[in-house]
């Protein structure tokens, strides 16, 4: 709750320093109170560690925590690592959604951990993807508030639109290669089958094909803004329907991957 | 004439989107053809096939350094190439991803992995994927390390994948407790004698405590009841707010039979768990009563809250599935643990826990383990070590570690 009201409070406190001329007090503001709420989260995360006895990493309800710290928390490193503050408003409201959603929909989370779980790559695994998710959720969330700008403001889109996101999908892409070479060497030592397409690894698969058609099509078609931020917007729905969607289809029932409760 | 000047003109003039969608749409046809021509029972045709494609496949490695400064190969090779041809891959992963295998089976095929039009839609995307690693293999630049590591490792990993699949001996051996076996069973329920014999000592299931859920009667919900779950692990003293009811637990047996309407501590492996708990309720009515989630021995027991209101004990959840077997092997024997997230090795086999008499649970009287021999996995691991390294130093430019 105080990370939510953190986060909202530096989203305003961005937006008061766009509209401010005294810039830089607004941002400082601002980027102290998302750091306050990314500590938050993080001190949310390490309770629940310690009250559950095992990693919160289970549940979908339980990754939507790590999603909501983590999108904020990256948004503010890598901000300050590119020297730029665009997508801190953005990371700030993504994190405030997945947080509030957790809250109006509190998940009972139960301190057992099914044996497939019980592995050394549970967490690396579950956590570098949790990452890479943030990475390009961001990369695709500003590519689609530009693409929705741009249509808005009857204004054309320049290549230098492209640059955020692409660099956060030069680091979410990598993390998400590991985090399925990681999820290929504990199916192997599990079940011994490193790849055997079931759903979730097929949508998987998908997301990151998508991601690494976004840096081909990127490769050769730089001077196309709108195709480059449209492909980040169908890699993104990708994802989320690899990470949420995949329980409601058809062939939710063929998958080994479903650890939520019943 | 006029058509065939056009499709001569369409091929002759500057490759690139529309004649790589062509291709990668006439792999598709031809996959169709061989469902419909060769089909799957086949393994010599299917086998002839596949031994050719991987050939042209290899050449491309030669071809995509030789002529790289050929059109066609410059073509093969680049960017338009990779995009349609994996958009073929991937516009067919995604009928898997979302039709169930079973479905797929009606349309004649094992699988959609296995089905024609995957494999050879798989052809396009490998002849770029070999012929540009062909192409970037030298000079060995820093560039040039990095795109053969994430590409190579791709391609590396998919040979060792195509290893696997023709190599990959994946058995199961059902074992009873102190019976030595050396039967193995296929897929097919064909019979082998494997080069060991294993003897099952004991089958272990660990739970862990179990925990407490209020359900209520629900024609909407899908098992006709709502159910809150509790969180606590069941113990003597525990005290938990579930649902709106306050429940205490009294007393707690973790094995125990029912005698009359009261439960009393057993020694039976089997036995079910059992407590005596106080619930509640939010208008400060109680009810006392004893919870279990039965078992072999027993039948379970749950607290009427209310006519449509019960507190009840679900069934524990497993910790652990646990073998121990001893192993006959080239005239020793030795003892191993086989369990989830712990495989032994024997004689170049992997042994895995696999399954067991659910019903029985903890007593099941068998145990059955799953014995893979992969002969492709080593290629496997070497591509996926070799894409790891290429991505963590994409990574480490992704951060700006290196303009």
């Amino acid at each position: 709750m105080t990370a939510v009201a953190l986060w909202l409070g530096a989203t305003a406190a961005y937006g008061v320093d766009a509209l401010s001329s005294r810039k830089s007090r607004w941002a400082l503001v601002a980027d102290l109170l998302m750091a306050l709420g990314a500590v938050c989260g993080i001190a949310l995360i390490a309770a629940l560690w310690h009250n559950l006895g095992r990693p919160p990493l289970r549940t979908l309800g339980e990754t939507r925590w790590w999603y909501a710290v983590a999108v904020p928390t990256l948004g503010l490193l890598l901000g300050w690592r590119f020297q730029t503050r665009a997508m801190n408003a953005l990371a700030c409201l993504m994190g405030a959604m997945f947080a509030t959603l957790n809250l109006q929909h509190p998940e009972a989370m139960d301190r057992t951990l099914m044996p497939a779980l019980q592995s050394p790559w549970f967490v690396p695994h579950v956590v570098v993807y949790m990452v890479a998710y943030s990475a390009l959720g961001l990369s695709s969330l500003i590519a689609g508030w530009t693409l929705v700008r741009s249509l808005w403001a009857k204004k054309a889109l320049s290549p230098s639109d492209v640059d955020l996101p692409h660099r956060l999908v030069t680091v979410g892409l990598p993390l998400l290669t590991c985090g399925l070479l990681f999820g290929a060497f504990w199916a192997k030592e599990a079940w011994g089958h490193y790849w055997t397409w079931d759903p979730k690894e097929t949508w998987a698969f998908l997301t990151w094909f998508a991601y690494l058609t976004y840096l081909h099509v990127r490769l050769r078609h730089s001077v196309r803004p709108a195709l480059n931020l449209g492909l980040l917007v169908v890699g993104f729905a990708t994802l989320m329907l690899c990470w949420f969607g995949v329980n409601a289809m058809p062939t939710a029932q063929e998958s080994v991957h479903t650890y939520t409760r019943d | 004439m006029a058509s065939s000047a056009v499709r001569s003109g369409f091929w002759d003039g500057p490759l690139g989107y529309a004649q790589a969608w062509v291709v990668a749409f006439a792999s598709l046809v031809v996959g169709l053809g061989f469902h419909f021509a060769i089909g799957y029972d086949s393994p010599a045709g299917m086998g002839a096939v596949l031994w050719m494609a991987w050939a042209l496949l290899a050449s491309m490695l030669v071809i995509g350094r030789a002529m790289r400064t050929s059109q066609v190969v410059q073509w093969i090779t680049g960017i338009p190439f990779a995009v349609a041809s994996t958009s073929l891959v991937g516009a067919i992963a995604l009928v898997g991803g979302v039709v169930p295998q079973s479905v797929v089976q009606g349309w004649g095929a094992p699988s959609v992995w296995s089905a024609w039009p995957f494999l050879m839609a798989l052809f396009p995307m490998l002849a770029n994927l070999l012929g540009s690693i062909g192409k970037r293999s030298w000079p060995l630049n820093y560039s040039n390390v990095l795109y053969i590591l994430s590409h190579a490792g791709l391609a590396v990993a998919i040979v060792g994948g195509a290893v696997s699949g023709a190599t990959l001996e994946r058995k199961t051996m059902t074992l009873f407790e102190g019976q030595p076996s050396q039967l193995a069973e296929d897929a097919q329920h064909r019979q082998t004698k494997m080069p060991f014999t294993l003897t099952l000592r004991e089958f272990r299931m660990d739970t862990f405590p179990p925990t407490l859920a209020i359900a209520r009667r629900d024609a909407s919900a899908p098992d006709g009841a709502h159910v809150v779950n509790g969180s606590s692990f069941l113990k003597a003293g525990a005290l938990e707010r579930i649902d709106g009811y306050k429940v205490e637990v009294l007393e707690f047996l973790p094995k125990a039979a029912s005698v009359g309407s009261r439960w009393i501590s057993v020694p039976w492996k089997t036995a079910s768990p059992a407590a005596r708990v106080r619930a509640t309720a939010p208008d400060g009515e109680r009810f006392e009563g004893w919870v279990s989630c039965g078992g072999v021995e027993s039948s379970g027991a749950a607290l009427e809250l209310g006519p449509d209101v019960a507190l009840a004990m679900p069934r524990p959840r497993p910790r652990k599935f646990q073998s121990s077997v001893d192993v006959d092997h080239g005239g020793t024997r030795r003892s191993v643990v086989v369990e989830v997230n712990g495989k032994a090795t024997v004689g170049g086999y992997d042994l895995y826990q696999l399954d067991y008499d659910v019903a029985m649970g903890a007593a099941s009287p068998y145990s059955v383990i799953e014995v893979v021999r992969d002969r492709g996995l080593p290629v496997v691991y070497l591509g996926m070590a070799m894409m790891l390294a290429g991505a963590t130093l994409h990574l480490w430019h992704g951060i700006g570690g290196r303009k």
